[in-house]
């Protein structure tokens, strides 16, 4: 009887904690004119470094939008955000949040990092905006789904310019490209980054992969560096790359690393551990422009604020998900609707650049935010600068019509 | 082709280490230890957690160690023990338990990943073309070390006839008035000193995160099943043959494919070998 009690207990202690750990986060709120609307981050996970800092930039946006509230139909409204984490993996536990938020709560605007193509079955069977704040994954997310929107430009902005910086300014001919298989950011870089090469004529002296969710990466590593490349190209996350950056270094490479992951000084202190600094020299990040080093008033100011509040150095993708809110309050106060998911998806592709926001967006033809689902922004190569543990901006870009335009070269980046 | 081969020599040590543990838990209970990886990352959280605190390494590490023996006995008292004589339930208490250990860590430390700083971080050998990392050196001989005192405990001592004893056939150990319950305890208790030195050893190589010892904990399985299930010795065999298979078909196949190749040679001596490479009549644990 003893026995059964207690494995009643424990069976229950189970239940009870995995259900706090997994739960999708708080239910509907009871006042009549907040607006929920979702989210679904990576807040665990080998995405983890993602997810987290999202949140973070969403309640700030959330708390900034409902300072002053929306106005839909002529009714003041504020706005609450339900959180989902998909454990980074969207295939099943993201797929489930999305079905309980649009089925079940009926939230009318997900937001989400990671996972397009899982969630299409889905939205086919219920149709709702969904806005991308993170992935820029070649080729674009966007030719998924009509209901998909990105809030930033695609990689193949980004990273051409990282080619046609290391070709310039470190005299790069041949590269080692390392690659997280069956990740399709990494994969998508993978790809452009042997055309950008091809482009630029630097040699991609080899190729390798590692599967994603190995832990070792001996094998992948000795096949790039065996080929003596000038430098060594890493496709794919901050989660995913930074290990594999640490055991590059531990088999003894010390030239030059690049990678589109937007990985901050934080983040390389916390997984890459005391080490960081030395294993960060000679590194180079190539993706959008960080809020810290943007010129945009309201983009730097962000990124002060955000340092203050969180204590950590705020990613490019803070940015579009500060933002957040601010472009779904948009939409609805344009479609008239906080809850017909139709005709707010309607008004996303036509609103203009929301007030408020932060990310610095480029125009797009007719002041639209979004052209054919897609917002635009600068790109940016940063470089690690050992002297002060931080990243400090090497070269500013646009890439229009398949070519890299308005290059800006910082004269010295670390200063 | 020697790197290649001592790549494969670390793969296959750390296989030795986790499978060890958990072909000597399947050897005296019959039990398929799925939580064990949970013990490795919550070893690895501890060991973490007393370095943050300012522990030197080496304390961090016994630290560590500790707690993943605490940790895997607690799972043999609190759970396993129950279910002892319903096979069928076992599996689902493990899956459960993995479930319970890693959202433990997902709760205590957060998702993202930490490092595990080692005083050999920095250090790297080189033997003509061959690079050895002081973290991947450092697992190398944990894991001879451990699997050495391991063997000395089965075949030496009294407490290892024990296990040994029970591992062949329960009831008649029993008769014998060998303590079967504290067999069982052992089990877990060794199993989690392997889990911690696991977790020592690997960590530095990779990143601390809650979810970092399931792909090992796959290849573990994978070497238990091709050594043989409950034989110790067949374990370390397959895990070496494991860790060479990976790194040869990763080098001279494709990288992408590095954890394929090991369930194709599972396939592949499975179809020979049913009962795995060291398959005897009598399950045992040495």
């Amino acid at each position: 009887m003893r026995s059964r009690t207690a494995a009643a207990l424990l069976a229950a202690g189970s239940i009870a904690l995995s259900t706090t750990a997994c739960g999708p986060g708080s239910g509907p709120g009871g006042d009549d004119t907040k607006v929920k609307v979702g989210a679904i981050l990576s807040m665990s996970g080998v995405y983890s470094t993602l997810g987290p800092a999202e949140k973070n930039a969403m309640t700030m946006g959330v708390e900034e939008l409902n300072r002053t509230g929306f106005t839909v139909a002529g009714r003041k409204h504020t706005l609450e955000i339900g959180y989902a984490d998909d454990k980074s993996d969207p295939a099943t536990t993201g797929v489930v949040a999305l079905r309980d938020m649009t089925q079940s709560q009926k939230l009318p605007v997900i937001a989400y990092g990671l996972g397009s193509a899982t969630y299409v079955p889905q939205l086919r069977r219920k149709p709702v905006p969904m806005i991308n704040i993170l992935d820029s994954s070649y080729p674009s997310v966007l030719a998924q789904d009509p209901h998909l929107y990105l809030t930033r430009g695609g990689s193949d902005t980004y990273v051409p310019g990282c080619l046609s910086y290391t070709k310039q300014k470190l005299g790069t001919k041949s590269i080692a490209v390392i690659t997280a298989k069956g990740e399709p950011y990494g994969e998508g870089l993978t790809q452009l980054v042997q055309k950008s090469a091809q482009a630029e004529g630097v040699k991609v002296v080899a190729t390798s992969d590692y599967p994603l969710g190995s832990t070792d990466y001996g094998n992948a590593i000795n096949t790039a560096v065996a080929a003596k490349p000038d430098a060594v190209y890493l496709s794919s996350v901050t989660g995913v790359i930074l290990p594999v950056l640490k055991q590059l270094r531990q088999s003894g490479w010390t030239g030059p690393v690049l990678h589109s992951s937007g990985v901050n000084p934080d983040q390389a202190r916390a997984i890459l551990g005391n080490q960081f600094n030395t294993l960060m020299k000679d590194n180079y990040d190539c993706a959008g422009t960080l809020p810290t080093t943007s010129a945009h008033p309201a983009t730097a100011a962000f990124a002060k604020a955000y340092q203050e509040r969180w204590h950590e150095y705020p990613q490019d993708l803070t940015m579009w998900a500060y933002d957040y809110p601010f472009i779904v309050a948009a939409a609805m106060t344009e479609a008239g609707s906080t809850t017909d998911p139709v005709k707010i998806d309607r008004a996303l592709g036509a609103i203009s650049i929301p007030k408020g926001t932060v990310s610095g967006w480029l125009p797009n033809p007719g002041d639209l935010l979004f052209t054919d689902h897609g917002a635009r922004t600068t790109s940016e190569v940063t470089t690690w600068c050992p002297a002060t543990q931080t990243i400090a901006s090497a070269m500013t870009f646009d890439h229009r019509d398949g070519a890299i335009v308005d290059q800006v070269f910082a004269k010295d980046a670390c200063g | 082709m020697s790197q290649v081969l001592v790549n494969g020599l670390f793969l296959g040590c750390l296989f030795a280490v986790v499978a060890v543990g958990l072909t000597l838990v399947y050897g005296v209970m019959e039990v398929p230890n799925f939580a064990h990886a949970g013990v490795i990352v919550l070893a690895a959280y501890a060991t973490w957690a007393a370095g943050d605190a300012g522990a030197p390494f080496a304390l961090a590490a016994l630290a560590g160690i500790a707690c993943g023996a605490v940790v895997s006995v607690l799972t043999e008292v609190l759970a396993y023990r129950w279910v002892v004589d319903k096979p069928a339930a076992s599996p689902a208490v493990a899956l459960g338990l993995l479930l319970i250990l890693q959202n433990t860590a997902l709760r205590g430390y957060g998702g993202a990943g930490r490092s595990l700083d080692t005083p050999y971080d920095t250090v790297l050998f080189r033997i003509g073309p061959v690079t050895l990392p002081g973290v991947k050196v450092a697992l190398v001989l944990l894991a001879v070390l451990s699997l050495a005192a391991l063997h000395l405990l089965l075949s030496r001592t009294s407490l290892g006839r024990a296990m040994r004893a029970v591992a062949q056939d329960r009831e008649a150990a029993a008769m014998l008035g060998v303590p079967i319950r504290r067999q069982y305890t052992l089990a877990f208790l060794i199993a989690g000193l392997l889990g911690g030195v696991a977790a020592i050893a690997y960590a530095p190589t990779f990143q601390v995160s809650p979810y970092m010892a399931d792909d090992v904990l796959l290849s573990a399985f994978v070497v238990v099943v091709l050594g043989g299930l409950g034989s110790v010795r067949g374990a370390v065999t397959g895990a070496l043959v494991l860790g060479v298979a990976e790194s040869l078909g990763s080098a001279y196949v494709s990288s992408a494919y590095q954890s394929a190749f090991g369930f194709l040679l599972l396939v592949l001596v499975l179809v020979r070998w049913p009962s795995g490479l060291r398959s005897t009549d009598a399950r045992r644990v040495a």
